[in-house]
């Protein structure tokens, strides 16, 4: 090996790694976004297919639904996942409007680690008091009074809940403070309660992990993970009085209502009647106008892309992940949504549309 | 210490509240102690369990991990592959809390580093997961299966091992924690089984102490109980302390005082029996011995009158009355024994009376006496027979100057005292009231409590020219007075002798003198004598004829009265005998009296027949004559009598 090639050797080897390391920086191919975890395995799903047709990397990470908006206002992110409504600040005013774009329709399922994988069912007082700590026990008489004949050990129950800021925490108190007025005085409804029993877990991942863990526990998770992890979830009592189970028909009817008449979309103690009572839309957070933090329009025009295919394309394959798809209203509306996206003032999603004809 | 110091109900309620607070103390401390133990043992116990459930947590996620992967590859299905990936990332949250429940509950360096250890592979075993399942969803599954087969395994495979690893270790942890607390269990076991033997001690001891404290004043109580049940009165007791024990034998010592007491009293009661025995002795002696002096008398003095020219006879007569007299005398100091005298009461002052004799005592005195006089009871009056008390004083004095033949300091003195209930409980015969106390005392040899025992006996003398009834003279005198006699005596140290008399009120009397005077002869009255004795109403009939009386006579009261209900408008005087069979001379003279009120009489008597009291025949116009009387007395009494003077006397 001659002298010249040994130091162009070094050269190329001292180059390389910053080389690389500024390779996907410059490409405007990735898009990131965090957020809930609700809706996380539906987002990875359709984002690894989105890929396939588009150069676009695309990048999601559960951290739940508070801790990803937060992300979005530090502009960390290109998109928050939450499965409560972003609300527009006072305070920050200069960032711009928050546009709350509905994704997909889930549920929440009452997952539970019983010795016996009984399918028990539920009524919202019961739920209450087990979470509020007054049901202590499996065999508890109330329990027994709707699960009959089922026969349940005489176990302690343990309570596992999040303790993130959690966009299921939401549905899931906005449902009991809806039905429990006990619920409703004592705890309320909000992404982070103080829980007066119990064990916290971080994610719907952790809640399911933990309920799996514990014999004898009860929790709260997205039905896609208490599938997934083979977990036994019950049916629970809806306003019209049937014990229903989370399934993508149970999800689809409670969110065939006219959502003009809900103030904020919620899809709790439906009135339908074979509606699951405990459904909710999960919505992606973006600002209205693009063009902040140095924001190549490039950017915009991809996020869009990529929600669009989101309420259109990817809806189909929502059931397969027993998620269930928007519905006719409310695609209408993230259609009407996206089409307010703006860079510079500039339509971003018309300007697409525009430049793909 | 001394524990009799505290009450014994004191002494126990605090040993036994000692002993219940110690054994209370070394329970609470056992239960404290064995929870303390328990419940570190159940912590450790309870920390390994979770910690190795933790760890098997680990495991496990890392196994379906692996399965997961494993499932993504084979199925290569866009849903499964998504199901699968929602499967990992479960794992790998419980995989992280289970690593964050580990890092807050190890709590040794070791085991620190290992999980720190775990912590690295774990994360090694994720980016290579990420790798494998970034591939399967970009449906390379070829490759991600190639990538898996090589890495994802392996490192699995070394965070099991780290975890089994991590699980011996907290096991041996465990252990070694659990034998270090067994043996602290057994130190705390051994410590309390020690605490509770000394406490048992401890307890044993007190118990013994407190018994003994207890028992020991009962045991002394019981042997001082038995000796006085004996009759031991001089059995010592020591009743120091302040319990109830102590207040027992205090008890018993006073009840031993007492019954000392008591027995002196009742050896005195008994003294005071046997001269009240003896003086009646004496005085039925003397009451023969009179009558037959007064037959003696009365014919000795007849014969003289019978014969005025015989001057030998009347000399030898003369002689035989002296011897009388003499006699008389003897017979008078046995009957002021025994209380049987007749006594003349006047109120005096005692001092006034001491003064009175001083002269004449100063002259029965030696030189080397230096005799004293303390007068103090200036305004106390008694009421006495001035001639009865001089006797006493007299006698008094001269025992004193007796005792002292080598001189000395003899003091009299008089005072005033007043007797309470309390001096009368030892001194039979004082009762309540203000008394006079003439007190006469040496500095002379004394006497032993033996001698003075004995002292008022009649005819018990220390000296060989004694008659021994001076002392017995007094006591005899002093009783019938309503009076006692008080003797303290040491040997070697001298004697006094208190003389206690009740005081009275009302003035005083100026002395009398008994009249003196010759015969006085009657006038033809006639009187009527009531005598028992045959000889003497013979000689006193025979003498009265004499003297010019016209003369009844009587064997008794009962053929008194008679006589005198024949003759009674006649009779001017009758002369009874006060001691009589049948008719005492006083019931005689009460029915006289009923036929015909306030005859003349007179009542010879040899002694004092009625004890002490007044009596009321004294008032009622009747006199008294005392046996045996001369001639010239008796004559001169009836003479008093019919010629109306009547001065006071007492029976």
């Amino acid at each position: 090996m001659t002298p010249g090639r040994l130091l162009f050797l070094i050269l190329l080897i001292s180059i390389l790694p910053a080389g690389m390391n500024a390779l996907p920086a410059s490409a405007a191919s990735e898009l990131r976004g965090a957020g809930a975890t609700f809706p996380q395995p539906f987002y990875e799903m359709l984002f690894t297919m989105y890929r396939r047709g588009h150069a676009v990397k695309v990048r999601y990470e559960g951290v739940g639904s508070g801790e990803g908006l937060r992300l979005l206002a530090t502009k960390t992110v290109d998109f928050a996942g939450t499965d409560k409504m972003a609300r527009q600040e006072a305070t920050d005013a200069n960032s711009g409007a928050i546009l709350n774009i509905p994704t997909c329709v889930g549920a929440v399922a009452v997952v539970y680690n019983v010795p016996g994988n009984p399918r028990l069912r539920f009524t919202p007082d019961i739920i209450a008091d087990i979470f509020l700590g007054r049901i202590k026990r499996w065999s508890d008489p109330r329990i027994a009074a709707v699960n009959r004949p089922a026969s349940l050990p005489d176990i302690p129950i343990a309570v596992v809940y999040r303790v993130d800021a959690s966009g299921t925490t939401f549905i899931f108190s906005d449902y009991l403070a809806k039905t429990s007025r006990e619920w409703n005085d004592s705890i309320g409804r909000g992404t982070s309660l103080k829980w007066p029993a119990g064990q916290g877990a971080r994610g719907n991942p952790g809640v399911a992990g933990l309920v799996g863990q514990i014999p004898g526990s009860i929790g709260y998770a997205e039905l896609v993970y208490a599938i997934g992890n083979k977990m036994t979830f019950g049916a629970l009592r809806n306003r019209s009085g049937q014990f229903v189970m989370p399934t993508v028909k149970s999800v689809t009817a409670a969110a065939s209502i006219d959502l003009a008449s809900s103030a904020d979309y919620s899809l709790t103690d439906t009135p339908v009647p074979d509606g699951y009572p405990i459904s909710g839309f999960t919505w992606i957070a973006i600002y209205r106008e693009q063009n902040y933090g140095g924001r190549p329009r490039e950017k915009a025009e991809e996020l869009v892309s990529l929600l669009s295919f989101i309420v259109r394309d990817g809806q189909k394959h929502a059931p397969s992940l027993h998620y269930a798809p928007l519905p006719k209203n409310a695609r209408r509306s993230a259609d009407t949504l996206l089409g307010k996206v703006t860079h510079g003032g500039v339509p971003v999603y018309r300007h697409r549309e525009a430049a793909g004809k | 210490m001394n524990l009799r110091r505290f009450r014994i109900a004191a002494r126990l309620s605090t040993g036994l509240g000692l002993t219940v607070a110690f054994m209370i103390a070394l329970i609470v401390l056992g239960i404290v102690s064995m929870m303390r133990i328990n419940e570190r043992l159940e912590e450790l116990a309870s920390k390994t369990t979770v910690k190795i459930w933790y760890a098997t947590m680990i495991q496990d996620s890392v196994h379906v991990i692996d399965n997961a992967i494993l499932n993504m590859i084979v199925a290569r299905k866009e849903p499964t592959t998504m199901m699968e990936y929602v499967r990992v990332m479960t794992a790998r949250k419980t995989c992280e809390s289970a690593m964050e429940a580990l890092a807050k509950l190890e709590d040794t360096p070791y085991g620190r580093e290992m999980l720190g250890r775990m912590q690295q592979s774990l994360e090694e075993g994720e980016k290579e997961n990420s790798k494998v399942i970034e591939l399967a969803r970009a449906a390379r599954y070829r490759q991600a299966a190639g990538i898996f087969l090589e890495t994802s395994r392996t490192t699995g495979a070394v965070v099991r091992q780290v975890c089994s690893e991590l699980v011996g270790y907290e096991k041996e942890e465990a252990n070694a924690s659990y034998l270090a607390a067994t043996r602290t269990y057994r130190f705390t076991s051994f410590m309390f089984v020690l605490m509770g033997l000394t406490v048992l001690g401890t307890a044993s001891a007190a118990a013994v102490l407190l018994t003994r404290s207890i028992t020991a004043p009962l045991k002394q109580a019981v042997h001082v109980a038995n000796r006085l049940g004996s009759g031991d009165l001089s059995v010592e007791i020591d009743a120091s302390g302040r319990d109830e024990t102590a207040w027992l034998l205090t008890a018993m010592k006073e009840m031993a005082d007492k019954l000392k007491k008591l027995g002196e009293v009742e050896h005195q009661l008994v003294q005071s029996q046997k001269l009240e025995t003896v003086g009646r002795l004496a005085g039925g002696i003397a009451h023969d011995f009179n009558n037959m002096l007064g037959v003696i008398l009365g014919n000795t003095q007849l014969m003289k009158m019978q014969n005025p020219g015989a001057q030998k006879v009347a000399e030898r007569c003369t002689v035989i009355e002296s011897a009388v007299m003499r006699a008389s005398d003897f017979i008078r100091q046995l009957l002021a024994f025994s209380r049987r005298q007749i006594l003349e009461f006047r109120p005096v002052r005692i001092d006034e009376m001491v003064r009175e004799f001083e002269k004449m005592m100063r002259r029965m005195l030696h030189e080397n006496i230096d005799m004293r006089i303390v007068a103090h009871s200036d305004l106390a009056l008694v009421k006495v027979d001035t001639a009865q008390i001089s006797q006493v004083i007299l006698n008094l004095v001269v025992n004193a100057r007796e005792a002292m033949p080598d001189g000395g300091i003899l003091t009299i003195e008089t005072d005033v005292v007043v007797i309470d209930s309390g001096f009368c409980y030892f001194h039979p015969g004082a009762k309540t009231g203000t008394y006079v106390v003439l007190s006469v005392s040496d500095t002379g040899i004394g006497m032993s409590p033996e001698v003075v025992e004995k002292i008022f006996e009649p005819f018990f003398t220390t000296k060989e020219t004694g008659t021994g009834l001076g002392l017995s003279v007094v006591y005899g005198i002093i009783r019938q007075h309503g009076g006692f006699i008080d003797v303290a005596s040491e040997p070697d140290r001298g004697t006094r002798f208190s003389v206690y008399l009740p005081s009275t009120t009302g003035e005083a009397a100026q002395g009398t003198s008994r009249m003196e005077g010759g015969l006085m002869t009657g006038s033809g009255e006639t009187v009527l004598i009531v005598e028992d004795d045959e000889d003497l109403r013979q000689t006193v009939s025979d003498l009265l004829a004499l003297l010019g009386y016209r003369v009844l006579t009587a064997c008794d009261g009962e053929e008194g009265v008679r006589v005198f209900r024949g003759h009674s408008s006649e009779i001017d005087l009758v002369l009874l005998d006060a001691v009589m069979p049948k008719k005492s001379g006083f019931e005689a003279y009460r029915e006289m009296d009923m036929i015909r009120p306030a005859v003349p009489s007179l009542f010879v008597t040899g002694y004092n027949a009625v004890h002490g009291g007044n009596s009321e025949e004294g008032a009622n116009g009747a006199g008294v004559i005392q046996k045996p009387y001369s001639v010239e007395v008796l004559s001169r009494r009836i003479r008093e009598i019919l010629d109306g003077k009547q001065p006071e006397t007492v029976l």
